[in-house]
C-alpha cells in the first residue's frame, strides 16, 4: 500500500498547477545566469553559476521543501480530506513515508531542473565541473529541510508560515554568523557539500548567499549532518503521526 | 461488532461524549440527536479518528485508533463535504480502492461496480468540483463501500439528497443490512430515521439517553401530554365537543384563532377528531402537532 500512497501523492504533486510556478522559477535561473555574465564582464562562468545557485537554487530548495511538505498532512487537514486517508487500512507510517518520498522526489526534480538551467545559463552547456557536487548538496539539503519541515507541520497548525520564516529568516541570517553559530543552519552544510569556490568581489554577495562566515565544515561531516537531520526528522514525524489525532480543520476546532 | 464501554471524550473543557456504554450489531442502527449531541464524535471514536479520554472502544474486539485491521472491515462516509476537487469521481473511488490494498486492476473493477451501485457510472468522469450535493453524497458512499466492509458508518448521509435519492439510498442500506452488514447512520431528523430503521440510539448533550426500538420511544412520548394544534373558525364549539374526552388535560386558545389541546393518549383524541370532522358541522382547517419532533422527544426523555 505504500506504493499506492507514493503513486497518488506523486501524481498529485506533479500536477502542472503545483509545479508550474516552480518550473518558471527554474527558468528564471537560466535568465539570471545569462544576465549575470553580461552585467559582470570579465568574470568566469563558474562565478555566475555559483552566485545564482547560491542566491536562487538553494533558496528554492528550502521554500519548495516547506510548501510540498506542508501538503503531506497539513494541507489534507486544512482541506478536510485527511479523513479519507486515515480511515483506510494503510498503516499510518506507510501513509506518511509514501507521501514524504513522493514530495521529496518532486522537490528534488524542481531543484535539479533549476541547477541544470543555471548551468546552461552560465556555461551555455551541461559540462559543468561544479554541478555534481551541487546536485549532491541539493539532494541532501532537500532531504534535511523536508524531514525538519515535515515534523514541524505535524506539530503545529498552519505550519507553513513557520517553515517559510525558517527558510528565509533563519537560513538567511544564521549562516553568516560568527563563533560557530553558522553550523546550526542547513544552508551552511549544503554549501560545505557543494564546495563552491570563493566568489571574487562584493562582500554583500557573500552575505546574500550565506557564506560570509569564516568557519568551515568538512564536506563529509556536512553530508552526514544533513542525512541525520533528514532521518531524525522523518523518524520523529512517523512516531508523532502514529500517536496523535489528526482531524479535518473544522472538526478539530 | 462495535462495543463501547463507559466511553467519554473531552475537547478541553467541553465534553463531546459522556460515559456511553453500548453495543452495535448487524442491521441498521440510527444514531439520533440534535446538532452538537455527540453523534459525530461517537462516529469518530468508532472509526478510530479519535481516542476516548476514558473508557474503551472496541471494533471486532480491537481498538480502532490507527488500526488497519479495523479499517479493512469498516467503511466511513463522513459528514464533511470535502474532496480532492481536481479529481474525477471515478479516479477518487479508484484511489480509495487502491488505498485498501487492491491492485490497480482490482481497484478499477471494484470502483466501476460501486459507481454503478450508487448510480454514478455515467457521470463519474466529470471533476468532483462540478458535482451537485447529491452526486457528492453518492461518491462518498461509493468510497465507503468500495472495499466491501462489514460495518458501514454514515454521518448524516441524507443531507443534500433529493427525495428520489433518499429513497434509493434507503433501499441500498436496507439491502446491505439484509446481507448481514452493520450499518450505523447518524441523523438529527426523526422522520428520516423512522423510514430507515426501528433500532435507534438517542444521544443528547453527549449522553446516550435511550436505545432500542423506536416504538418504545414513541410510547414514552405518548405517556406525556401531547400538544395538538387545530385551526378552525369555530374554536369554542370544537373545544366543547372534545373537552369531554378523558385524556384532554389542558386547552389553550391562541390569539390567532387556533386552539391547542394537551392530551395524554393522542390516538383516542385523533379518532374523536376524525368523527367530528366526518359529521361536517365544524370546519377543521388544519391539524398539527408541535410535539412531533426531536426536540420534544429529548425534552420528554430528559424530564422523565
Amino acid at each position: 500500500m505504500i506504493l499506492a500512497t507514493f503513486k497518488y501523492a506523486l501524481r498529485d504533486s506533479l500536477r502542472l498547477k503545483r509545479t508550474g510556478s516552480w518550473l518558471a522559477m527554474a527558468f528564471l535561473g537560466l535568465i539570471l545566469a545569462s544576465i549575470w555574465g553580461r552585467l559582470m564582464p570579465g568574470t568566469k562562468p563558474a562565478d555566475h553559476y555559483v552566485t545564482v545557485v547560491g542566491l536562487l537554487v538553494f533558496r528554492i530548495a528550502a521554500l519548495a521543501a516547506a510548501i510540498f511538505m506542508t501538503a503531506i498532512v497539513s494541507k489534507e487537514v486544512e482541506e478536510r480530506t485527511i479523513v479519507y486517508l486515515l480511515t483506510r487500512p494503510v498503516p499510518r507510517w506507510q501513509l506518511l513515508v509514501g507521501r514524504f518520498f513522493a514530495n521529496l522526489l518532486v522537490v528534488m526534480i524542481i531543484c535539479f531542473v533549476a541547477t541544470v538551467m543555471v548551468s546552461l545559463g552560465s556555461y551555455k552547456s551541461l559540462s559543468n565541473p561544479l554541478m555534481s557536487n551541487d546536485l549532491l548538496a541539493i539532494a541532501l539539503g532537500v532531504f534535511a529541510y523536508s524531514g525538519l519541515f515535515l515534523f514541524l507541520t505535524l506539530l503545529v497548525n498552519r505550519a507553513l508560515i513557520l517553515c517559510v520564516l525558517f527558510a528565509f529568516g533563519w537560513e538567511s541570517s544564521i549562516p553568516n554568523l560568527p563563533t560557530g553559530m553558522h553550523r546550526v543552519s542547513v544552508l551552511t552544510h549544503m554549501q560545505a557539500v557543494a564546495q563552491h569556490p570563493d566568489i571574487p568581489g562584493s562582500r554583500i554577495l557573500d552575505f546574500a548567499v550565506g557564506s560570509a562566515n569564516e568557519g568551515s565544515v568538512s564536506p563529509t561531516a556536512a553530508a552526514v549532518t544533513l542525512l541525520v537531520i533528514g532521518l531524525v526528522g522523518l523518524g520523529v514525524s512517523i512516531y508523532w503521526f502514529n500517536n496523535n489525532e489528526y482531524l479535518a480543520r473544522e472538526d478539530a476546532e | 461488532m462495535i462495543e463501547l464501554t463507559n466511553v467519554s471524550r473531552w475537547y478541553g473543557q467541553v465534553i463531546g461524549v459522556n460515559d456511553v456504554t453500548t453495543q452495535i450489531g448487524p442491521g441498521i442502527t440510527a444514531l439520533l440527536g440534535m446538532n452538537g449531541a455527540g453523534k459525530s464524535t461517537l462516529m469518530k471514536l468508532i472509526t478510530g479518528q479519535l481516542r476516548p479520554t476514558t473508557g474503551a472502544v472496541k471494533v471486532f474486539g480491537e481498538e480502532p485508533f490507527a488500526n488497519p485491521n479495523v479499517y479493512r472491515k469498516l467503511g466511513y462516509c463522513p459528514e464533511i463535504d470535502s474532496f480532492y476537487e481536481h479529481m474525477s469521481g471515478r479516479a477518487f473511488v479508484r484511489y480509495m480502492a487502491e488505498m485498501t490494498g487492491m491492485s490497480p486492476k482490482q481497484a478499477k473493477d471494484r470502483a466501476e461496480e460501486m459507481l454503478h451501485f450508487v448510480g454514478m457510472s455515467d457521470r463519474a468522469n466529470r471533476k468532483i468540483k462540478g458535482y451537485s450535493k447529491g452526486m457528492r453524497q453518492r461518491i462518498k458512499l461509493a468510497q465507503a463501500m468500495v472495499h466491501d466492509p462489514e460495518i458501514i458508518l454514515l454521518d448524516e448521509p441524507l443531507n443534500g439528497l433529493d427525495p428520489v435519492g433518499r429513497h434509493e439510498l434507503m433501499s441500498v442500506l436496507e439491502g446491505l443490512a439484509n446481507n448481514g452488514k452493520s450499518i450505523v447512520v447518524s441523523s438529527h431528523i426523526l422522520f428520516e430515521v423512522e423510514q430507515m430503521t426501528r433500532s435507534i440510539m438517542l444521544l443528547h448533550r453527549g449522553r446516550l439517553l435511550a436505545r432500542g426500538d423506536l416504538r418504545v420511544i414513541r410510547e414514552l412520548i405518548d405517556k406525556h401530554p401531547h400538544k395538538i394544534r387545530i385551526e378552525t373558525p369555530q374554536p369554542r364549539e370544537l373545544t366543547e365537543r372534545l373537552v369531554h374526552i378523558a385524556n384532554v388535560v389542558n386547552v389553550n386558545f391562541d390569539p390567532d384563532g387556533s386552539v391547542q389541546f394537551q392530551v395524554r393518549q393522542p390516538d383516542s383524541f385523533y379518532s374523536a377528531l376524525n368523527q367530528i370532522s366526518q359529521q361536517g358541522d365544524i370546519v377543521i382547517q388544519s391539524v398539527s402537532s408541535p410535539d412531533n419532533n426531536l426536540e420534544s422527544v429529548f425534552r420528554y426523555l430528559v424530564e422523565a
